[in-house]
C-alpha cells in the first residue's frame, strides 16, 4: 500500500469515526433511551463511545483500502480531517453550551 | 499503602492524565516544528509522533478510570451543586467528547510523519499537515483549558 494511499485511509477513516461520535454524543444526550442502551454495554455511556471510537477507525481503515486513491486525494483527504475536527468541536461545544441556556 | 492503591489515588490520577496530555501536546508542538522547519531528520518526526500518539492514549485510559470511578460518583454531583454547574454542563460535557477526536487524529498525523519533507512538497501535504498539528495541538490545549475550570469549580465549589 503506498505511503498516500494509508494517508487518504487514515484521514477519511478519522474523518467518519469523528462525525459518527459527534452525532452519537447528541443523539445521546437528546435521547434518554439511547444513553441508557450505551451504558448497557460497558457499564458508562462514555466508556461504550470509547470502545466505539478505538472500533470504528480501524474498521474503516481496513474498509476503505479497498478504493485506490489517487495521489491528490491524500491531500483532499487530510483537509477533510481538518474541517470536520473543527466542526465537530464547535459542534459538540455549541451543543452543551445551548443545551445549559434552556 | 501498596504501589497500586497509590497509583489509583484520586491525586495521582490527576497528575498523571496530566503529565500524558502535557507529553502528547509538547511532542505535537514539537513535530509542528519539525515540519515548519523541513527539518530532515525521519527518527526525530517519527519520535515526536509516537511520543504524542502514547501521550494521548495514556492521558485516555487513565482520565477514563478516573472520570469512571471518581469524577461521576463524587466529584460531579459536588460541581453541580456549587456555584459553577456549567462547568460540569458545558466544560466536562464538551471535554469528554472531543478528547475521543484525538486519538485518530493522532495516528493520522503518525502515519503522515514517515513522510519525508520533499515528499510533503511533492504530495502537496505540507500545508494540510502543518494544519492538522495545529488543530491537534489546539484541540488538546482547549482540553486542558476546560480541564483547569473544571478542577476550579470543584475547588471552589
Amino acid at each position: 500500500m503506498a505511503k498516500t494511499e494509508t494517508i487518504y485511509t487514515s484521514a477519511m477513516s478519522a474523518a467518519i469515526t469523528i462525525i459518527v461520535v459527534a452525532l452519537i454524543t447528541i443523539l445521546a444526550d437528546t435521547n434518554l433511551a439511547f444513553k441508557t442502551w450505551l451504558a448497557s454495554w460497558t457499564g458508562h455511556h462514555w466508556v461504550t463511545k470509547s470502545f466505539i471510537t478505538a472500533i470504528l477507525y480501524p474498521l474503516f481503515f481496513v474498509l476503505l483500502r479497498t478504493r485506490k486513491p489517487r495521489v491528490n486525494d491524500a491531500g483532499t483527504a487530510t483537509l477533510t480531517l481538518n474541517l470536520v475536527a473543527i466542526a465537530g468541536f464547535v459542534l459538540i461545544l455549541a451543543f452543551y453550551f445551548f443545551e445549559y441556556l434552556k | 499503602m501498596d504501589i497500586w492503591t497509590t497509583l489509583t489515588s484520586k491525586p495521582v490520577l490527576i497528575g498523571l492524565h496530566l503529565g500524558f496530555a502535557i507529553l502528547g501536546i509538547d511532542a505535537f508542538l514539537w513535530l509542528l516544528g519539525e515540519v515548519v522547519a523541513n527539518a530532515g531528520s525521519m527518527f526525530r518526526r517519527t519520535l515526536a509522533a509516537v511520543l504524542g500518539l502514547a501521550g494521548f492514549v495514556g492521558a485516555w485510559l487513565i482520565g477514563g478510570y478516573y472520570y469512571v470511578k471518581y469524577y461521576g460518583p463524587i466529584v460531579k454531583p459536588i460541581i453541580k451543586a456549587g456555584s459553577a454547574p456549567w462547568a460540569h454542563a458545558i466544560a466536562m460535557e464538551a471535554k469528554e467528547h472531543i478528547f475521543l477526536f484525538l486519538i485518530p487524529m493522532a495516528v493520522t498525523a503518525l502515519i503522515l510523519s514517515r513522510l519525508s519533507p520533499d515528499e510533503l512538497d511533492t504530495f502537496k501535504l505540507k500545508n494540510s499537515y502543518i494544519a492538522l498539528l495545529i488543530i491537534i495541538s489546539g484541540l488538546a490545549l482547549s482540553l486542558g483549558l476546560m480541564g483547569y475550570i473544571i478542577s476550579a469549580a470543584a475547588r471552589w465549589a
